[in-house]
């Protein structure tokens, strides 16, 4: 689990136990995830966090990232049904898409409600139902209430809108919408936003914070010193990677996406409304050059306007297709693209579950190494057979709170404390764990505060260097007499096994 | 009634009920002591060591390297030069004088980018093996690490290069293949073959944190 994924899941542990959930305009995101996640752990018979694991979490972006699939359903009309079965396709085999999707976080809900609002005000501007405007509503409503970026959704929306309203006149009869249904779409989002926001009417400050928030973002956008990046960093992670493990490009995409955004504005788009596509080719396109110029980025960050690229590639595909007359090259292109197909699968099996977690894997951003489990493994083992079992008291210090995904890892320990510095309690706890610049002082103060008599013996936990993250190592001790007794029970029970 | 044996017994019970009744009289109340558990601060997005070709810490000292009897730390107190003249933080012959504390006081910071120092040995050794420390209070690593040997101050005559993980020649000292380290209070420590040579050369060119370049230590064993 990363860091990320195990923060939000402690926090949904809070709410399933609890009842309790406060959104936090300074970090963490927006309530959606944490409540999806309730019917997640609900269909699993799931009540607490000891009982919730990565599968009961990752159910949730993984069903959404297939809602976004099925949700190109919207679009068909009786001339598209080639043109939504390959932007199908491209969904499914895209490794950046399918990679998140299996991420606990906002990001793919966030993608889904907001692309899929997009389809449900197209399909409203096509029949006029008014069940359509409520949709959009609700899904303008989740995606505001999933993430605070998604004020840059809604502007390079109506960045789109004013572009194409200034270009086509035909374009602003089209998007005539009736009083009615414009406040059905603004007061369907706004019940949504507020239910989310005040957690269902139990934290009426949500409401407040999830505007106040706007501020704290633009100034985390503006002065945060880490995840800072240049401009050209989304293109370099999405065109091009090449090290001794992984070898990955979407330049073939890439193309096509240039080739759709042309055939957006210069054909007679006969597979769907025109100015859908046209929306589409603009939105996404003002949404990667906004995440380009903000100096913040992470790389699910990408999936904002990538889903749109792929949207405009799979039309790209399309005209350029279309627009070939010999029979033999229209074969050859076929050809094409079901290589570029299967290699994009091939890459996305490469990046989700051959090298899912290596730093070399372009979508891996701080993700723990394997050791993690190593730690965590090893922590549970001892403790089963100590006289306290999961009662045993741990320590675990880290400088700056740097012990993350550990608290996901071992939540179903009853008495661990969580440290940024050696308390002087140390004494009390058998099992330490410790990244290695407060070896000293724990030694000095295992060593000087118990009174005579009382000072345990430590011990390594671990016989080998594991590290949290590349860089963060983490040591492990343990008083002697403890690892005799796990010692002692390991052997009884690897002596017992046939 | 009693006879001496049943006396003796009897007074021993008797004894150990005094015993008892003092401990329970005297015991001082014990009560448990509340340990304080800390809940999990939360964290945001950690920054990211995205290095290819990273090569971890041994996790445990690095066993002594062997060379010839009478091998000593040639370049102790020896002059250094550096492309940067005034550097940030600290002196350039912080380099040579023997300290390896990564504390402030300690440490040379050079200004950003490829930069490079040279040591000049002020005679041709033998050289068995470099060791080179940069900034390790924290887990750090520097790119474009390249450590090269020379017989003239301009590296013009005989150049050799011995260490280079500057996977993309970007630094312009060729393609390097060796890989890349997080930095440790032991420093890294680098064949030198044996390789006659009179100035050693040491690029770096920034670090996962920032684009500057900082060095301890650089210690050169020969004879």
């Amino acid at each position: 689990m990363h860091t990320d994924e195990a923060v939000h899941a402690i926090k949904f542990g809070e709410l399933l136990e609890n009842n309790s959930y406060k959104y936090d305009p300074i970090e963490y995101h927006g309530p959606t995830l944490n409540y999806f996640t309730l019917v997640s752990a609900a269909i699993g018979g799931k009540h607490n966090l000891k009982q919730i694991n990565e599968y009961t979490l990752r159910l949730v972006p993984a069903i959404t990232s297939l809602l976004l699939i099925i949700s190109l359903l919207l679009l068909l009309n009786k001339y598209n049904t080639k043109f939504i079965l390959l932007t199908a396709l491209l969904f499914s085999a895209s490794p950046v898409l399918q990679f998140y999707s299996r991420y606990y976080i906002q990001e793919v809900l966030l993608v889904t409600f907001s692309y899929v609002s997009i389809f449900t005000f197209y399909k409203f501007f096509k029949t006029k139902k008014i069940i359509w405007s409520v949709i959009s509503g609700l899904l303008v409503g989740l995606t505001f209430s999933t993430k605070e970026t998604s004020i840059i959704i809604f502007f390079s929306a109506i960045v789109a809108l004013i572009i194409l309203s200034f270009i086509y006149v035909d374009f602003r009869k089209k998007i005539i919408i009736t009083p009615l249904n414009l406040s059905l779409v603004f007061l369907t989002a706004l019940v949504i936003s507020i239910l989310f926001y005040s957690s269902f009417l139990s934290n009426p400050k949500g409401i407040i914070d999830s505007i106040t928030t706007f501020g704290h973002y633009f100034n985390k956008a503006n002065t945060n010193q880490n995840h800072i990046y240049p401009w050209y960093y989304y293109l370099k992670l999405m065109l091009y990677t090449n090290n001794h493990l992984i070898f990955y490009s979407s330049i073939p995409i890439f193309i096509f996406s240039i080739l759709g955004f042309y055939s957006s504005f210069s054909h007679n788009i006969k597979i769907g409304n025109g100015y859908f596509f046209k929306f589409v080719a603009i939105f996404s396109f003002t949404q990667a050059i906004i995440y380009s110029f903000i100096s913040y980025k992470t790389p699910w960050l990408v999936l904002n306007f990538w889903v749109g690229f792929l949207i405009i590639a799979a039309l790209g595909i399309y005209y350029t297709y279309k627009s070939i007359r010999k029979r033999t090259i229209k074969n050859m292109f076929t050809i094409l693209i079901t290589m570029v197909l299967f290699h994009n699968v091939y890459q996305l099996y490469i990046t989700s579950f051959k090298y899912p977690y290596q730093p070399e894997n372009p979508f891996t951003y701080s993700q723990p190494t394997d050791n993690i489990i190593v730690i965590s493994n090893k922590i549970i083992n001892v403790v089963k057979t100590l006289p306290k079992g999961n009662d045993t008291f741990v320590n675990i210090i880290a400088k700056d709170n740097d012990y993350w995904p550990l608290p996901w890892y071992l939540r179903k320990l009853n008495n661990v404390a969580w440290n940024n510095k050696v308390p002087d309690t140390i004494f009390n706890f058998p099992i330490i764990l410790s990244t290695p610049n407060f070896e000293n002082e724990l030694i000095e103060k295992l060593y000087t505060l118990p009174p005579a008599g009382k000072k345990n013996l430590y011990i390594p936990l671990f016989s080998e260097y594991l590290e949290i993250r590349p860089g963060i190592e983490m040591r492990g001790y343990i008083q002697k007499d403890f690892y005799d007794t796990y010692l002692r029970t390991s052997n009884k029970t690897n002596f017992n096994k046939p | 009634m009693f006879n001496s044996n049943n006396k003796i017994f009897l007074f021993l019970i008797l004894l150990s009920l005094l015993s008892f009744a003092s401990q329970n009289i005297f015991a001082q109340k014990l009560v448990p002591i509340k340990i304080d558990l800390p809940k999990a601060m939360f964290v945001g997005t950690p920054t990211n060591m995205q290095i290819e070709k990273l090569e971890k810490p041994l996790g445990k000292p690095r066993a002594p390297f062997l060379a010839p009897k009478g091998t000593k730390n040639v370049a102790l107190g020896k002059p250094v030069t550096s492309t940067d003249e005034m550097p940030i933080i600290g002196e350039i012959d912080y380099i040579t004088d023997g300290d390896k504390d990564a504390d402030e006081g300690y440490f040379v910071e050079l200004g950003p980018f490829t930069q490079h120092i040279t040591i000049d040995l002020q005679k041709e050794y033998n050289i068995y093996a470099i060791v080179v420390w940069h900034y390790h209070k924290q887990p750090r690593v520097y790119y474009d690490v390249i450590v090269q040997i020379a017989d003239d101050k301009d590296f013009t005559k005989n150049v050799r290069t011995l260490f280079n993980n500057d996977l993309d020649n970007s630094s312009g000292q060729g393609k390097g293949t060796d890989w890349h380290y997080v930095e440790t209070a032991e420093g890294k420590l680098i064949d030198a073959k044996g390789e006659k040579a009179r100035y050693v050369r040491l690029y770096s060119k920034g670090n996962n944190s920032n684009d500057l370049n900082h060095y301890i230590e650089v210690a050169v064993y020969g004879k």
